[in-house]
């Protein structure tokens, strides 16, 4: 399939180039416009007035877990050391960029796709194309709710997808190709069990790095746990120790936007607790972090906090997109970044 | 069909209850006009007697109904008086309602060890306003790496013999250490509502605009907004011999607040003594992201107020 096709299965838009992309790239921002005061009110109150009526009608969500979990940070990161390094993907080893692609808040088993149809086969279809092109990317970062429910049929249907990504991505190495953080709707229902058992890489706070330090193209990458709307103060300070620790410029997944679109649903959908986002957005600046990616909101935004970037990516299923970056492997600058259209 | 035995036998406890009241409750002695017992009664809600004429009423149909035995013993008081005041009806907001101006010190401790707060321990110092037109607020918290202030009016625009509404105004200032500072302000409308002696609800539901400064990134953004909603809500029963009781479901606290909605559930007691000294004990457990049930909890703080009022 070509993109330049009458009729493709997906088309590719750019959005803008990052920091040290060309200028011109930028003028193609796709900053949301401003919302007046009405709009915005009402964006807040219909948050409101959804979230109560979600609370009533979310029994398939475990509604007698409303004020506990199952299964808190805590619990689902019993240790965070040398063993929650993973091995550095093979494909970055000698390349002067790296290339992936994010899709986040694919919710198998829900109905975010409102009847338009899902769009995992698009993507295979427009992976397969990349490949064939030789511009496919390393790797995919899938950035949490794989699952709507966190039912084990659920993550069948997930792992039956990251299958076949690694097949088209990985050369027949069995290596794996993509790479999960792990979301509130996965946590639903005591998900978590079956995310640990099913989806690779069986934790939810682990990190990799790209590159060698022979060819000097080193990034570090890390998955954080927020599925439960918090990191939680011990994989924080956890994470602070290994950041400080770590001179490589740095790129985090997780599912809850640190920031996010101030003004989408009363800033509902992002990290709650002033402390910890004032504390992240800090750390981050601090600890040569050059881009974030996060999902939870289903809404795209950007923010450019100076060193770094923060990317809310919409949901695939929902919005039909995912994101494409290619970023500088010796100093983690994002020279490349295309939103992904698949037609249905 | 052990819930159904329950239930029945809750009713013939409660109906034995009620007769069991009428049977023990001491009528006034002939002739003595009710007036008299209740006109001094200048603080409903932490005064245990009755205060108007309505709820005067109320109290002469009670024991009108009773023998005239003298009180035989104290549970039997204690009931007649709760009685009594399920019965009576609520503070008017027209008929002398009080103005008064409380100053409190709290101690506040972190229970649960937890939490992304900087400080384990706080003391916070406040002044109340309440009047029949207006309530205020003003107070500042100190704590280990942080600094507070708090200052809010609500302005009772709206009033009902029971009920009265209004526009309110908040403004929050939290400096914390060298790290960032934030300037919080909130308008929205509020809700107090006393349709009984025993029982007051309150809640209100505002806007709220976040303007911070973060040291680390001020270069880039010098000032990081959020635009969200605040919102609380309190039923308070008010318990004989000076005591009440609170339930409070916020998206905030007075020196505590976050992009909705981790909510803190808090619940507390409060004593007024005779010499105008208040005391009270509140427990609050604090959740994130509670409505896309995530259920988490964040931390609990337990906290003590020792306050005058006048």
């Amino acid at each position: 399939m070509k993109n330049t096709n009458g009729k493709p299965p997906v088309r590719q838009k750019a959005i803008h180039g990052g920091k040290g992309a060309p200028s011109n790239c930028k003028n193609h921002n796709a900053e949301p416009g401003k919302k007046s005061g009405i709009q915005r009110m009402a964006q807040i109150y219909g948050a409101a007035i959804a979230m109560g009526a979600l609370v009533f009608a979310s029994c398939s969500y475990g509604l007698d877990d409303f004020f506990s979990r199952r299964y808190t940070t805590e619990e689902r990161i019993t240790s965070i050391s040398a063993s929650t390094q993973l091995a550095t993907p093979s494909a970055t080893k000698t390349a002067s960029t790296v290339t992936f692609a994010a899709l986040s808040d694919l919710h198998f088993g829900g109905t975010l796709d409102r009847g338009k149809g899902r769009v995992e086969e698009q993507f295979l279809a427009w992976l397969t194309e990349q490949k064939e092109a030789g511009t496919a990317p390393a790797f995919v970062l899938s950035l949490g709710d794989s699952a709507d429910h966190g039912f084990g049929s659920e993550y069948e249907d997930y792992v039956a997808f990251t299958d076949k990504i690694d097949q088209i991505l990985n050369d027949g190495n069995d290596a794996y190709t993509v790479y999960t953080v792990v979301g509130n709707h996965d946590l639903y229902n005591s998900g978590w069990g079956k995310w640990k058992e099913m989806v690779y890489p069986h934790i939810s706070f682990y990190h990799f790095t790209t590159g060698t330090a022979q060819n000097n193209n080193q990034l570090s990458w890390y998955f954080l746990d927020s599925g439960s709307g918090s990191l939680g103060t011990n994989q924080y300070y956890a994470l602070k120790d290994m950041m400080e620790a770590d001179p490589l410029p740095k790129i985090i997944s997780l599912h809850y936007p640190v920031y996010g679109d101030p003004a989408h649903l009363g800033g509902y959908f992002a990290l709650q607790n002033y402390y910890e986002t004032t504390m992240l957005l800090s750390l981050f600046s601090t600890e040569r972090v050059r881009l974030v990616l996060d999902g939870h909101a289903h809404h795209y935004y950007h923010q450019d906090f100076g060193s770094y970037d923060e990317y809310n990516l919409p949901s695939v299923t929902a919005s039909g997109q995912w994101a494409l970056f290619t970023v500088d492997a010796t100093d983690g600058s994002i020279l490349k970044f295309q939103m992904i259209y698949a037609e249905r | 069909m052990n819930g159904r035995w329950l239930f029945l036998g809750m009713i013939i406890f409660s109906l034995n209850g009620i007769v069991h009241i009428h049977a023990q409750t001491p009528a006034l002695p002939e002739g003595t006009p009710i007036k008299e017992q209740t006109q001094d009664a200048p603080d409903p809600y932490t005064d245990f007697s009755l205060p108007d004429s309505e709820s005067s009423t109320d109290n002469a149909k009670i024991q009108s109904t009773g023998k005239n035995d003298e009180i035989s013993d104290s549970s039997s008081v204690i009931l007649t008086a709760i009685m009594r005041k399920i019965k009576a009806k609520g503070q008017s907001f027209f008929k002398d309602y009080p103005t008064t101006h409380t100053f409190n010190t709290t101690f506040g401790l972190n229970t649960s060890g937890t939490g992304f707060e900087p400080y384990r321990s706080q003391f916070q110092q406040c002044y109340d306003f309440d009047s029949r037109q207006m309530s205020a607020f003003c107070g500042v918290q100190l704590a280990k790496s942080c600094f507070d202030f708090t200052c809010n009016s609500e302005f009772w625009l709206l009033q009902w013999s029971r009920l009265r509404m209004g526009p309110g105004l908040r403004y929050h200032l939290n400096v914390f250490d060298t790290i960032a500072v934030s300037n919080d302000f909130f308008a929205g409308l509020y809700l107090d509502w006393r349709p009984a002696l025993w029982f007051g609800f309150s809640a209100n539901t505002q806007y709220f605009f976040r303007g911070r400064t973060i040291q680390a990134i001020k270069n880039a953004v010098p000032f990081l907004v959020n635009h969200s909603i605040a919102f609380g809500m309190q039923f308070t029963a008010y318990l004989p011999y000076q005591f009440s009781l609170y339930l409070q479901f916020n998206s905030y606290e007075q020196f505590r607040y976050n992009v909705l909605c981790a909510p803190s559930l808090i619940v507390g007691v409060r004593y007024q003594s005779p010499f105008h000294v208040i005391l009270s004990a509140e427990f609050a457990a604090r959740y994130i992201d509670i409505f896309t049930l995530s259920g988490r909890f964040d931390n609990s703080e337990l906290r003590f107020t020792m306050g005058y009022r006048l």
